[in-house]
């Protein structure tokens, strides 16, 4: 089957995610309010959006992934829209994107381990391909093996991590991190951030939404950029773009 | 006076506008029902466009596929066998009522039971079992995974909700119907010729009873058998499917579409089983329609 341009084009695409005055009304009243953001974030580069602790970030995640379509502006993903019905080319693009989820995140008819390596095996990445990333990833983070329950009996620590691992697990042009440190203790933090600049210097994008207060304060040894999340609106708050040891 | 004559004057007022409303309603109806079969078909055409790429088949949808094969087909045969059983005695016993009334024999219980068997009755009783097993468990499954937000979960990940949950659940439905009226149709054969034999109904040896109906066998009873099962269980699929992702946003929808799907999945088979039967016949009861 011949691969159309798209996705030849998608490949090699710089510019990962471009948001140009993009409107989108909340879904719930505490959903993260939308109102003329544009932002452009690059491959390799770190996107850090501060929000307030009653903000859900779920429906703008769905909104950056296309899930959910904007009221106004022009949002791209490695230049493509997400508008039409050509679901295949959605689904092909959105099989580029890692997410760890705020709420919801697991099938809970499948065994943790299933879920993990779910979205890599329906793409068509061979088995043992997988287990060698899965073990890579596991020897990251410092965890044995992959839990094999299902994720109603799992504590949500433990689960929090293992939506790391899938996350990052197919090299992803881009990483939607919701609250990521969600459930974990500080000692996490550090492999967090080891785990974020890892996959970054391989080009991947990192699109982080947390609530942390020291969000701004790391020390980030790549580009970032640094805004927080006021009435809809996205302000600068720091950013370096070519690493702080530069 | 004057109260009664307001009372009056407004009840054939209500009456007037219920009258003046009555074609719109029938229209909404009938408008409704269209929309229904259109989703219906639209998703069958989907599920079986879908499940002809073999690019479909990934391992996690086989996966899927044969989990639900495991419970719909193979875990409903037990459920299967019995009903058959049990029907098969009761056409024994309704063939018994005839031979003393009339006077018939084997050779014309044989095939009166075969007809009843093929054409009308292990189709019915497979959808039956399908649908109460497995249709309703499918739409339950389905609305939970929507209101919990798995379904987006799945679409954030770019597997499609459609190919990995709706097309592997419709086929193995529609395989399974048509496995499971093929054993209740045996179970039915078995247990009637036991009930006939110990009846005195029927008094020739079991070889000789199922050559007997399987030489009345004829393109006519795949005719009703092929269309029965297959269709049926197709539409029965995509009704529950349809309803289970129908469901709004609150768990307390759940019960509420998963027993509408059942009751809907099973008007359809219904519905479905008697239109073929006046298409095939070309009757309806004894009158000619086609």
């Amino acid at each position: 089957m011949l691969t159309p341009d798209w996705q030849k084009d998608v490949i090699n695409e710089s510019c990962v995610l471009r948001l140009q005055a993009v409107y989108q009304r909340p879904e719930y009243e505490s959903s993260l309010k939308v109102n003329d953001v544009s932002f452009a974030l690059n491959a390799g580069e770190v996107l850090t959006v501060q929000v307030d602790p009653s903000t859900r970030t779920r429906s703008f995640a769905s909104l950056v992934q296309g899930i959910i379509n904007p009221d106004a502006g022009d949002l791209l993903f490695l230049k493509q829209r997400w508008s039409g019905s050509d679901y295949e080319r959605h689904f092909f693009l959105r099989s580029l994107i890692g997410r760890v989820f705020e709420g919801q995140a697991w099938i809970e008819s499948l065994n943790v381990d299933e879920n993990v390596t779910l979205a890599a095996r329906h793409h068509g990445r061979s088995i043992e391909d997988i287990k060698v990333s899965v073990q890579d990833w596991l020897d990251r983070l410092g965890l044995e093996r992959l839990i094999n329950r299902r994720p109603a009996f799992v504590a949500p620590a433990i689960l929090q991590v293992h939506q790391w691992i899938r996350a990052f697990l197919s090299q992803p042009k881009l990483v939607i991190l919701e609250r990521p440190m969600q459930f974990l203790s500080e000692n996490w933090f550090g492999k967090l951030l080891k785990s974020i600049e890892w996959i970054a210097s391989r080009g991947t994008a990192v699109l982080w939404l947390d609530s942390r207060p020291n969000l701004d304060q790391v020390d980030w040894r790549i580009p970032y950029h640094h805004v927080v999340a006021q009435d809809g609106r996205f302000e600068i708050a720091s950013e370096v773009n070519g690493g702080s040891d530069e | 006076m004057h109260a009664s004559r307001s009372r009056f004057y407004g009840l054939r007022l209500i009456k007037r506008i219920r009258l003046s409303r009555l074609p719109e309603a029938i229209g909404r109806a009938i408008v409704s029902r269209c929309k229904a079969v259109v989703s219906i078909l639209s998703l069958l055409w989907a599920s079986f466009s879908l499940a002809s790429r073999p690019s479909s088949w990934t391992e996690p949808v086989r996966r899927v596929m044969s989990r639900q094969l495991l419970f719909t087909g193979v875990d409903g045969t037990w459920a299967a066998l019995r009903f058959g059983a049990a029907v098969g005695v009761l056409l024994i016993v309704q063939a018994a009522l005839w031979v003393d009334a009339i006077g018939m024999t084997t050779e014309m219980v044989a095939p009166m039971l075969w007809r009843a068997i093929v054409r009308e009755l292990a189709p019915l009783l497979a959808c039956l079992v399908v649908i109460g097993r497995s249709g309703i468990a499918i739409s339950t499954e389905l609305a939970t995974m929507r209101v919990d937000g798995e379904l987006d979960v799945l679409d954030a990940q770019g597997i499609d909700p459609m190919t990995s949950l709706v097309m592997p659940r419709v086929t193995s439905m529609v395989f399974s119907v048509f496995c499971l009226a093929l054993i209740a149709t045996t179970a039915m054969v078995i247990t009637g010729y036991a009930g006939g034999r110990a009846a005195g109904v029927i008094r020739v040896s079991f070889f000789a009873f199922l050559d007997q109906m399987v030489s009345h066998f004829n393109t006519l009873d795949l005719l009703f058998f092929l269309p029965k099962t297959l269709l049926a269980g197709a539409f029965a699929a995509a009704i529950c499917c349809l309803d289970g992702l129908s469901v709004k946003a609150t768990i307390t929808d759940v019960p509420r579409v998963s027993s509408i799907a059942g009751t809907r999945a099973l008007s359809a088979v219904f519905v479905i089983s008697a239109i073929l039967s006046v298409l095939i016949y070309g009757r309806i009861l004894i009158f000619e329609v086609i």
